[in-house]
């Protein structure tokens, strides 16, 4: 469901997923790495980042 | 019931794998279908962000996005759902992180009397926007 000027457009699961897919970009460095392994990178900063 | 793990979201979000991005797609067009039945939990969302806004290095207004179109997967059951959305509109419109955002929506979701933390900025933001209940 989305808002196109001011309506409510029912969109179809399927086209949804179509839409999404693909659909986020990164560096061509960061394609295909582990997903896993990135997670554990990720939360190894983020959490190391320090007090807010 | 199919349990959906962190890496089957952004494999299919980056689609930078054929196999596991093949796998992720069918998996998610056989829940839009109603074939099978889809779930995953808040912190699997949790990890979203940490790894698009730290691994990846995604500004917040790109997060909130990646973020709201995970959530978009309405065939996908997500017990915490409605907490999660109010949790990234919070963080989309403050200086707080996403678990402080959370926490204060899971709060409101559950009709608390009050919110308290030791974390000054967290509440300032409580007090600056009235989350306190009387």
């Amino acid at each position: 469901m989305e808002e196109k000027q001011g309506s409510i457009v029912l969109k179809p699961a399927t086209a949804l997923i179509e839409e999404l897919a693909g659909s986020v970009k990164v560096p061509k460095n960061l394609r295909g790495v582990d997903i896993d392994e990135a997670i554990m990178i990720a939360k190894k900063n983020y959490f190391g980042r320090g007090a807010k | 019931m199919i349990f959906i793990d962190t890496n089957y979201f952004v494999r299919f979000l980056l689609k930078d794998l054929t196999v596991q991005y093949k796998a992720a797609r069918n998996l998610f067009e056989a829940g839009a279908k109603g074939d099978k039945i889809l779930f995953t939990s808040t912190i699997v969302i949790f990890e979203i962000y940490w790894l698009f806004s730290s691994f990846y290095q995604k500004t917040k207004p790109e997060v909130v996005d990646i973020l709201r179109k995970t959530l978009s997967l309405s065939f996908i059951e997500i017990t915490e759902r409605k907490i999660i959305e109010k949790a990234v509109e919070i963080f989309e419109s403050s200086n707080l992180d996403l678990e402080d955002s959370y926490n204060i929506a899971y709060s409101v979701e559950k009709k608390a009397e009050h919110f308290l933390t030791f974390d000054r900025r967290l509440d300032n933001f409580l007090k600056k926007n009235k989350f306190e209940r009387t």
